[in-house]
């Protein structure tokens, strides 16, 4: 009786009703910044389309499980994707690609940008992006990132090889936190941080920043020049945070949803929560997101192949 | 002084009839997530995070409230640990040593009580401890190099084969499985894909929640199926009640373990995992002559739990003073301060006060709320063994793969937490113990990714592993630790 009782038990409930809630799935872990946006704008969706908006941590190979889950769904609206840049920097270093991120979706929104910094510890000795680069060529100079793939350890070897420096020891964690620590313990040179993150550090004198990757200057720290201003045009990069549905979304449901995340993005005390994440908002439209998708997978693909990163 | 009016001020803050509320409640959601097994602090924490903001929350009552969970999550895992020989929680995986013989031998209650007394303790001292050394102690972390990880970890590693209970030889090979099951999915330092078999589920490795679900929840269930066991309910009444004396009895232990449990929580590269099992083996390795580990010493379930709830306020040290995140779930805590507008570091206890030293002093209060609430409540959770099977275990068996589903709402690890719990059915008919597998499992990863950074460093300089005093100190204790059972061996 109770093996039978054991074996009857539903593993899925399956079939969701017509008007069932969106899901947003987000590929990274609950509490990364991807994860807050995503919680944040949830309630204001669920305001504006009147139905149950539900957030789904899909983690996994550096955002491509989530991404695959979403891609697979129907384009009726009710899967959603919340993506940082990762969405194009992930797929050349696979061996094979998981997905397409041009032609399995459905390009729904740009809401945020998040700067980025170059920061070194004080142990370093340049004051400057271009002290640092000479040092960088008269010995080896480690840095941190998050893992391999992510938007920090690319945007440094797009620097690396924007300022020609021959070679940069790329040190991968598992996360920021334990590179960070290495970073303020200065066993680590360097690391490319969001600003939110690097400026407290600074102001606490535990690193130095450089730069800031962003291609105008920060309002959070005006005193950082760009990189193209230190002399280094072309590395510039930034974080940016967009929603996208699997391909075929119909044009209504899109600008639907376009248009609710737009008016939340408009709100003043939107503007204040994104802050204190490291984000401004942008709230640029379903084409102007193709194009960003479109230009960024190329200029990724050349720097992953000049680099030579790969998942073999 | 200045501490004690600082920490007057936090008092004043927490004492708030609402902050005491969000403290309670709390207290409540993390025992229950606590003992839910698979379902962590870290998932609860996300969840409520909208509704701070959403009611509009003072930073100082949201973060009273989500810390609250978090270490009273570290009250519940104990309890399916002892009465069921299912961990709730990944720290609670060494109570279930001597937590459930002593279930067996109908003292559930007394083991619950200890360890709740012992969770207390653990949890009070740290906060005693992180009240006036936080900030000096955050700095000596931040010291700690990945070479001294390695150390640390291969010295916590060399005492698998005390958790393995008969047969040295079998934990050691359990430990070596687990290892090498953490050795699945994309290599962290070169991007590789390991023994993924093509598989794109594996690619992120497995996660430890369906590992621990499958190998104890579900293992243990197919057994009790197999064996038609009925849940040691008569057993449960014979039992005798935990006396003073045994309180006192295990007071030097409660103590030892919440010292390391402190010092281990610090550092932000190790955990309450780490925490839990070096403090058992001590125990078990100082109190061998009049020791019964593995069999039931109420000793080896105060040790761990004390240690894991040192360590998870221990956590918290590097989060608040450094911005450093020490486990997942500290750094969702890290995640909601910044929604907040407030960033964690050096200068947090001098600009917002009201929430450093709120925060601290709410952690007195809560850890006095959970005493409170968890012992009288012995008596009720021991009950769970008088549940009738078919109604207890579809219950668990249900509860459990809503765990591993919540993990990445994936399908495959449901299928992948069967495997485990087949394979743990199979180890537990072959006496191979299950423990070692975990402590493999989540100190093996650990050990990889510090040596890599250390040669990665280093330039391959394998000398960089015994730099400092203090790996020095280590890799002898690990050397001694390795050595003893054969010196001991020959004496016998």
């Amino acid at each position: 009786m109770q093996r039978r009782t054991l074996l009857a038990l539903p593993l899925a409930t399956p079939a969701l009703a017509q008007d069932g809630p969106v899901t947003i799935i987000v590929p990274f872990t609950p509490g990364t910044g991807i994860d807050i946006l995503a919680r944040m704008a949830a309630p204001a969706l669920q305001a504006a389309l009147g139905q149950a908006v539900v957030v789904e941590n899909r983690a996994g190979a550096s955002g491509a499980i989530g991404s695959q889950a979403a891609a697979r769904a129907a384009p009726d609206g009710r899967t959603l994707l919340m993506q940082v840049n990762t969405f194009v920097m992930a797929p050349p270093m696979f061996r094979s690609a998981p997905y397409d991120p041009v032609a399995q979706f459905t390009p729904i929104i740009h809401l945020t940008n998040g700067d980025l910094a170059l920061v070194v510890n004080p142990d370093i000795a340049a004051a400057n992006l271009a002290e640092f680069v000479a040092l960088a060529r008269t010995r080896l100079l480690d840095y941190a990132s998050p893992g391999i793939g992510t938007p920090q350890h690319l945007a440094m070897e797009l620097f690396r090889q924007t300022a020609r420096i021959a070679e940069l020891n790329h040190v991968p964690y598992r996360g920021s936190a334990p590179a960070v620590q290495d970073l303020i313990g200065r066993r680590i040179a360097a690391m490319v941080l969001p600003i939110h993150t690097a400026l407290p550090l600074v102001a606490a004198g535990q690193v130095r920043a450089l730069a800031v990757g962003s291609p105008a200057r920060v309002a959070a720290a005006p005193n950082l020049p760009t990189f193209a201003e230190a002399g280094f045009a072309g590395a510039d990069v930034d974080l940016w945070y967009g929603l996208l549905g699997p391909a075929g979304l119909p044009a209504p449901i899109r600008d639907r949803l376009h248009d609710a995340l737009l008016a939340w993005l408009r709100r003043d005390d939107t503007r204040g929560q994104l802050a204190a994440q490291g984000m401004v908002s942008v709230g640029a439209g379903a084409a102007d997101f193709a194009r960003l998708i479109a230009s960024d997978g190329e200029r990724w693909a050349r720097v992953v192949r000049t680099a030579n990163i790969s998942a073999e | 002084m200045e501490t004690f009016v600082a920490l007057g001020g936090g008092f004043a803050v927490a004492l708030q009839p609402h902050n005491i509320a969000l403290a309670f409640i709390g207290c409540i959601v993390g025992t229950a997530i606590g003992v839910l097994p698979g379902i962590g602090p870290l998932n609860a924490i996300a969840l409520l995070l909208p509704f701070c903001l959403a009611l509009r929350l003072p930073p100082e009552s949201a973060l009273i409230l989500l810390a609250a969970v978090y270490y009273g999550s570290g009250y519940g895992g104990r309890i399916t640990a002892i009465l069921l020989n299912m961990p709730g929680e990944p720290s609670a995986v060494l109570t279930t040593l001597d937590g459930h013989p002593l279930a067996k031998q109908g003292r559930g209650g007394a083991a619950l009580a200890i360890t709740g007394i012992g969770s207390f303790i653990g949890a009070t001292l740290s906060v005693i401890a992180m009240t006036f050394l936080s900030v000096p102690l955050a700095r000596v972390a931040v010291a700690f190099s990945p070479a001294d990880y390695v150390a640390l970890i291969a010295f916590a590693l060399s005492l698998l084969g005390a958790v393995g209970g008969v047969s040295a030889p079998k934990a050691w090979a359990a430990g070596c499985l687990g290892i090498m099951l953490a050795l699945i999915g994309i290599d962290s330092g070169t991007g590789v894909e390991r023994f993924t078999m093509g598989s794109f589920e594996l690619l992120g490795g497995i996660d430890f929640t369906i590992l621990a679900i499958g190998l104890f929840a579900i293992g243990e269930i197919l057994l009790l199926i197999e064996t038609r066991l009925r849940a040691q309910a008569e057993a449960l009444h014979g039992g005798q009640r935990l006396t003073f004396s045994e309180v006192i009895f295990c007071i030097p232990a409660m103590l030892r373990a919440s010292s390391i449990g402190f010092v281990i929580g610090v550092l932000p590269g190790a955990g309450a995992s780490v925490a839990s099992a070096l403090s058992y083996t001590t125990e078990k390795r100082l109190n061998e002559s009049n020791g019964k580990f593995g069999q039931g010493d109420l000793r080896g379930v105060a040790a761990p739990e004390t240690a894991d709830n040192a360590a998870q306020i221990g956590n918290m040290v590097p989060m608040l003073s450094l911005g450093i995140p020490g486990s997942g779930t500290t750094a969702v805590l890290l995640g909601a301060l910044l929604m907040y507008n407030i960033t964690p570091g050096p200068l947090l206890f001098e600009q917002r006060p009201e929430v450093a030293w709120g925060l601290i002093a709410s952690m007195y209060i809560g850890n006095c709320m959970l005493l409170l609430l968890n012992l009288p409540l012995v008596g009720i959770f021991a009950r769970l063994l008088t549940v009738p099977a078919w109604v207890l275990y579809p219950g668990v068996l249900a509860l459990s793969f809503a765990g591993v589903y919540a993990v990445s709402n994936s399908a495959f690890d449901l299928l992948l937490a069967i495997g485990f719990g087949v394979m743990g059915w199979l180890f537990r008919k072959m006496d191979i113990p299950l423990v070692p597998i975990i402590l493999g499992f989540v100190l093996g990863r650990m050990l990889e990714d510090n040596l890599r950074r250390a040669m990665s460093l280093s330039g391959g300089e394998v000398s960089a592993l015994v730099a400092s005093p203090v790996s020095i100190i280590l890799w002898v204790m690990t050397l001694a630790a390795v050595v003893w059972p054969f010196l001991r061996f020959k004496r016998g």
